[in-house]
């Protein structure tokens, strides 16, 4: 029990150390990797009044 | 769409650019739990800021700081004769700085994302991939209202001739053009490494058609490529106003050009009216210097037009040219200046 819960926090020690280093598990791609939870959390743009000129 | 937002996981080993975590070039807290707190100080346009990239791109990021792209200083330069130099002075301060520079390119908005229209983007492009080019998701939005529609076809007319060859931009501009020499142009046509048709088009004038030859020999510095190949209307912009934007019709125009005085060439309606700031209180004491209509470089070309076709569509028929009752209304003064009064053909010869 004890070494069990040694080696999760060991682990969640090793996920948050990494989380800085690499991109590979920021809290950022959490949900940017997510077409779930970005489909929840998007909020559509007002329409603005100008349009492409160039 | 939120698609547009999703950032594809497989790049993320792969690319360099993510080595040191999204934080490096988007701030924000990366341990924020909820979407608020993640995006607390969070940069939605970390290339405006060319340090972003400067630091393993030095080179790029050093030129494209001087670039018409970075700078928009063509704009400026494009209407600055029209005000005395007070109304200068506060045309840089309430218009250049928020209006006109804020449609600058970011890095970003040629390799990563497709820069927004109106307020409406369709996104990272290829999941936050860097992209070298995508003519269509970047070019095409900028340069939406008239050159791209304009060159597809979907203007109106036949495609450029040039699209149909699957050509797109970056076969004809180049990338010093994109990223800049590292001189500070104040007009596109100063570039030095702007395209010409003929860097390309290298035996005009020795084709066996004897009226092709003809065309082109007889032409030289006095009409330009366009005033013949141009094949269709193009987009003519008026009444450009800061507070309600402009309107846009169809038209093809020809007359001198405003800049050398002297070939005839394809004009276009610029949006620019004499009320056009007066939402910012200038007048543009002298509006009159400049003329509504500048030379374009239509990307519509075809090699048969109506003026190919007949030699007499300019010589006798004057079509499409500039005409006094055809002069845009309460229009600056200095348009009846390229109103270009054709001869015929000379008989002998
Ligand atoms: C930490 C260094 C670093 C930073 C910062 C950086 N880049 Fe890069 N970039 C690279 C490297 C290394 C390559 C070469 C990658 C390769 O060849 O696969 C590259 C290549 C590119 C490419 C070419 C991609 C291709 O397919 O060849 C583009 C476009 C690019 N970067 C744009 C940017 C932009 C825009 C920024 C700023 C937002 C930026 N880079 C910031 C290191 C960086
Ligand atoms: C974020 C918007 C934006 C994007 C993306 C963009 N442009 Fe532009 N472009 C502009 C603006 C604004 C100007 C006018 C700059 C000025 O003030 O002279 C311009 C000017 C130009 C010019 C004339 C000035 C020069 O440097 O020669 C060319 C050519 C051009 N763009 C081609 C392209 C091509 C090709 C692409 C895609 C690779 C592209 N642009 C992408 C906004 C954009
Ligand atoms: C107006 C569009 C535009 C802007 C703005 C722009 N680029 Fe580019 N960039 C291009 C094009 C087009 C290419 C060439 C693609 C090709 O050759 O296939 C390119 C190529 C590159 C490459 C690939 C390496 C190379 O030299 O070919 C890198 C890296 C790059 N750009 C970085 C940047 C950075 C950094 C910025 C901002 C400081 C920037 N670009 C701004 C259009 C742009
Ligand atoms: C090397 C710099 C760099 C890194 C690292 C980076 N981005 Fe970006 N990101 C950009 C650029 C450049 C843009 C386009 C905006 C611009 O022109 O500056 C962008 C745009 C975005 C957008 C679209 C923003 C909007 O308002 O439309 C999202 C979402 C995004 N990035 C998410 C991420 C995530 C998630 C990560 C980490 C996995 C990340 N980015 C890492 C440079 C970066
Ligand atoms: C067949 C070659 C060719 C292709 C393809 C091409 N252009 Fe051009 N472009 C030119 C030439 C030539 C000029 C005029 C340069 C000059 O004389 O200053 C020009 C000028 C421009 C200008 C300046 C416009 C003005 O009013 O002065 C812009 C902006 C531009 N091109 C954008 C684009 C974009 C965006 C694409 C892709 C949709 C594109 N071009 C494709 C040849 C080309
Ligand atoms: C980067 C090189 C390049 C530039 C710059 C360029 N062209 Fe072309 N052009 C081509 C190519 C390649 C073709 C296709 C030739 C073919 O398939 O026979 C073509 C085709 C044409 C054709 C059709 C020829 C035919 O036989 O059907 C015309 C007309 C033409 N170009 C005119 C122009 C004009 C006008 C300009 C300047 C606005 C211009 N080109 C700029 C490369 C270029
Ligand atoms: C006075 C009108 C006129 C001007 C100006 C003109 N052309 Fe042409 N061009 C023609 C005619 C006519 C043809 C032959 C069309 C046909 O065969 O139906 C032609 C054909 C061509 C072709 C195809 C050649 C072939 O072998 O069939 C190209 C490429 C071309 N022009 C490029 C250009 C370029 C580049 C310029 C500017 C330097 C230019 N033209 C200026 C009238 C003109
Ligand atoms: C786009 C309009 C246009 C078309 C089409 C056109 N021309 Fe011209 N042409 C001009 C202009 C402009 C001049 C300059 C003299 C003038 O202003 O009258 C000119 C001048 C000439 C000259 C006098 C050259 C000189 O040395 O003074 C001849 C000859 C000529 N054109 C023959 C032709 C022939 C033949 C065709 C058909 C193959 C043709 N043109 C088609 C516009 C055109």
């Amino acid at each position: 029990m004890k070494t069990k819960l040694a080696l999760f926090s060991a682990l969640l020690l090793f996920l948050a150390a990494s989380s800085t280093v690499a991109a590979g598990k920021s809290g950022c791609l959490t949900c940017h990797t997510s077409d779930a939870t970005l489909k929840l959390l998007y909020k559509p743009p007002a329409m603005g009044a100008s349009e492409g000129e160039g | 769409m939120y698609k547009g937002y999703l950032v594809d996981k497989n790049l993320l080993a792969k690319d360099p650019h993510f080595a040191m975590g999204c934080k490096f070039c988007h701030k924000g807290d990366e341990n924020g739990g909820t979407k608020e707190s993640a995006h607390k100080n969070l940069v939605k346009r970390p290339s405006d800021n060319l340090k972003t990239c400067s630091m393993c791109h030095r080179q790029i990021a050093d030129t494209y700081g001087k670039s018409l792209h970075y700078t928009t200083i063509g704009q400026r330069q494009g209407v600055m004769k029209r005000f005395s130099s007070e109304e200068l002075k506060q045309f840089d301060e309430k218009v250049f700085q928020q209006s006109c520079r804020s449609c600058h390119a970011s890095c970003g908005g040629c390799h990563v994302k497709a820069p927004a229209v109106g307020g409406i983007s369709i996104g990272l492009i290829q999941g936050h991939k860097f992209i070298k080019k995508d003519e269509g998701k970047t070019c095409a939005f900028c340069h939406g209202g008239r050159v791209y529609p304009e060159y597809t076809g979907e203007y109106g007319g036949k495609p450029d001739v040039h699209y149909q060859k699957g050509m797109l931009c970056m076969d004809c501009h180049k990338k010093s053009d994109m990223h800049g020499d590292g001189t500070a142009y104040l007009s596109k046509q100063d570039v030095k490494d702007r395209p010409a048709c003929t860097n390309c088009h290298r035996t005009l004038g020795q084709e066996a058609k004897l009226t092709t030859r003809a065309a082109h020999t007889r032409h030289t510095g006095k009409v330009t490529c366009y005033g013949c190949h141009s094949s269709a209307e193009y987009r003519q912009c008026s009444n450009c106003h800061l507070d309600t934007g402009s309107t846009a019709k169809p038209g093809f125009l020809l007359g001198l050009n405003p800049r050398d005085g002297k070939t005839l060439t394809t004009l276009r309606l610029i949006p620019t009216v004499r009320d056009s700031f007066k939402h910012a209180g200038i007048a543009m004491s002298n509006y009159d210097s400049l003329p509504n209509y500048w030379n374009t470089p239509a990307h519509n070309i075809r090699k048969r037009t109506d003026r190919t076709r007949s030699c007499d569509a300019c010589h006798t028929d004057k079509a499409g040219f500039l005409t006094r009752e055809g002069l845009f209304e309460k229009g600056s003064k200095a348009n009846e200046g390229l109103i270009y009064n054709i001869k015929p053909i000379p008989i002998h010869k």
